[in-house]
């Protein structure tokens, strides 16, 4: 028999029997639609709680200075003396070393006093890096500019200062915009207002002003950076960036060294294995939805082997081979449970895309997923279909042709 | 072309055993049109399952062609069905859910032969020999049972086999319908298929060329009539 006449017969026996067909993929359909949907979902999922963790800022790493004794520095320490962290070839030495560290920003850090109104304030300044700064701090400019090439390059007396409620209180909710304010006694003016960075700055003072790194080194005399900020580039490859990290920086300071590199939240893992949980259970219960498909699917082939024994002894008293007749029933259950899987694929899908949508979760599409669809249709076509064809082949033909 | 020599068949239904047929010698030559009569139960049509290889004997020899059939394996069996053994049944047998063309066309999908457009201009071609172009798109509940029984005649004949085996064609058939099966048959042979027909109509039998006898599985009478 040909390939093509396996087709033929085959939906030619669906067609009769079509509302049982329909009833019979049901299972397979349901199936096959949790998976997609499991895998959509939990995919889309997992995916939103890294995009949440990274707009936290918790794909970042930082490079500090060791503090002496096991503890942090206390801020009146720092606020003397900064410490120093890294010249500019160490930056590149890490950059070159770590694959998974995305962006790379050495900053300045350092406890400064503004004052405004009559009033001293001690705020956070932060002498960075353009463009780094911006992806690495999640600086979103809302008002004025951010510093240029020219303003680095010329150590311009500018800054932009972060939008919170520090500011509000300081200024009283309306930010300098355009205006000189004076810092350390001299003038600086204010060239834009970030919205929230992504995360906090460890010194003393609550309101965040930014400076380019030259103008702060030109104004406090430093030469060097306190702190290099990192971003890893997958936010589930953290604890792998951070062993990159630590093992460069063993080779190029030696050990011990005088740096170390900050924690991550615990929490980043945690997060990645409930999200991970949830699509082992969506998983489960397709995968039991499946098998009770193909027991469908299994049910309905016997039930045809049964009703068509007599059709077996005729086809076989007209030449047909057993593994002709073999072949038509897996044939037949093959497209069953293709035709359920490709429904269940549609409709894994489409549910997803609503449900995706109205919780708000990204909606995230592979074709892997859609093969994969395929391919379990294809399976729980073979194995439900198999014993029910071999019965069918192996029925002798004078038994069957004597059913009625 | 057919040889049995000392062919049995037992049943074995639980602790029973039926003997269909016992020790029968036969012997069939190309071209003859042979029927076997006998009561019900004489094993007439058990002898026909072993001639047409749908069945084996339980005991004894049978050559097909000078071939031992018990050597062959179930897939040359079936490949003896397709080309050189054309079945028609008392009952028609043909598939209820099929139209005419499909019943025709599947003897040469079974045998994997030509393709769908070669298909069906041979099918076409058969229904015009038996007379009933005109049912080609039926189903086979939609036509009588003469003409039923003509598409099972001209599906057996498709694949062009060298022998025809009828049991019983016409003991569903009103008297005019079996007269014109019958008509068909007698054209066959004379055009040269070896036709072996099992009836219990002596009416019938006496059309035919030679008559065999059955009872109780024993071949009590073997006639040639001029």
């Amino acid at each position: 028999m040909k390939i093509k006449d396996y087709f033929l017969l085959t939906f030619e026996s669906l067609t009769i029997h079509k509302f049982r067909a329909f009833l019979s993929i049901l299972g397979i359909t349901i199936g096959v639609a949790a998976v997609i949907g499991g895998v959509v979902l939990g995919v889309g999922n997992s995916e939103m709680i890294m995009q949440k963790l990274a707009e936290s800022g918790a794909d970042a790493l930082a490079i500090y200075v060791k503090p002496k004794g096991g503890e942090m520095p206390s801020s009146e320490k720092i606020f003397y003396e900064p410490n120093v962290a890294a010249t500019k070839a160490d930056i590149q030495y890490i950059k070159k070393k770590c694959s998974a560290l995305g962006d790379i920003t050495p900053y300045i850090v350092l406890p400064v006093t503004l004052r405004h109104e009559g009033k001293y304030h001690i705020v956070k300044a932060l002498g960075v890096m353009i463009p780094q700064a911006v992806g690495v701090f999640g600086v979103k400019v809302i008002g004025g500019r951010f510093f240029s090439d020219f303003d680095v390059e010329s150590k311009s007396k500018v800054c932009v200062i972060e939008k919170t409620e520090f500011s509000d209180e300081i200024f009283g909710g309306k930010i300098p915009l355009g205006e000189a304010v004076l810092i350390g006694g001299e003038k600086y003016k204010v060239i834009g207002v970030t919205e929230r960075m992504r995360f906090r700055f460890g010194s003393p003072g609550r309101l965040t002003m930014l400076f380019p790194s030259t103008t702060l080194q030109e104004a406090t005399g430093f030469r060097d950076f306190t702190t290099i900020q990192l971003r890893v580039k997958k936010i589930k490859d953290i604890s792998r960036a951070r062993f990159q990290l630590n093992q460069a920086l063993l080779q190029r300071f030696g050990s011990p060294s005088k740096l170390m590199v900050s924690e991550y939240g615990g929490f980043i893992q945690m997060a990645l294995e409930v999200s991970s949980l949830l699509t082992v259970i969506i998983i489960g219960i397709a995968v039991i939805s499946l098998t009770v498909g193909g027991i469908g699917i299994m049910n309905v082939m016997m039930t045809a082997v049964a009703e068509r024994t007599r059709e077996i002894g005729m086809a076989k008293a007209i030449g047909a081979k057993k593994n002709s007749i073999m072949l038509m029933f897996l044939t037949e259950s093959i497209i069953l449970s293709l035709l359920g899987g490709t429904l269940g694929i549609l409709l894994g899908l489409g549910i997803s895309k609503l449900v995706t949508l109205a919780i708000g979760v990204p909606f995230i599409n592979q074709p892997w997923v859609i093969i994969l669809g395929f391919f379990l249709s294809v399976a729980v076509g073979v194995v439900s279909g198999s014993y029910p064809a071999k019965r069918a082949a192996e029925l002798e033909p004078v038994e069957a042709l004597r059913q009625f | 072309m057919i040889k049995l020599r000392g062919v049995s068949k037992i049943y074995r239904c639980g602790a029973l055993e039926v003997r269909a047929l016992r020790e029968i010698d036969l012997e069939i030559k190309r071209g003859e049109f042979v029927s076997v009569i006998g009561p019900s139960g004489s094993g007439k049509s058990t002898l026909l399952h072993i001639i047409g290889c749908l069945d084996l004997p339980s005991a004894g020899e049978y050559l097909f062609d000078g071939n031992a059939v018990k050597n062959l394996s179930d897939d040359e069996l079936s490949e003896m069905r397709s080309r050189k053994i054309g079945f028609v049944f008392q009952f028609f047998n043909l598939f209820p859910h099929s139209t005419v063309l499909r019943n025709l066309e599947l003897p040469m999908i079974f045998a994997g032969l030509g393709s769908a457009k070669y298909r069906m201009r041979m099918a076409m071609k058969a229904l015009y020999e038996v007379g009933i172009p005109e049912k080609a798109r039926f189903t086979p509940t939609e036509i009588s049972g003469g003409e039923q029984q003509k598409v099972a005649i001209a599906r057996a004949l498709i694949n062009k086999p060298a022998l025809l085996l009828a049991d019983e064609p016409t003991g569903n058939l009103d008297s005019k319908s079996s007269e014109k099966i019958i008509s068909i048959l007698k054209e066959l042979n004379y055009w040269g298929t070896t036709i072996i027909l099992v009836t219990h109509d002596e009416k019938i039998a006496g059309q035919t060329k030679r008559i065999i006898s059955l009872h109780d599985g024993e071949k009590i009478k073997d006639e040639i009539l001029s």
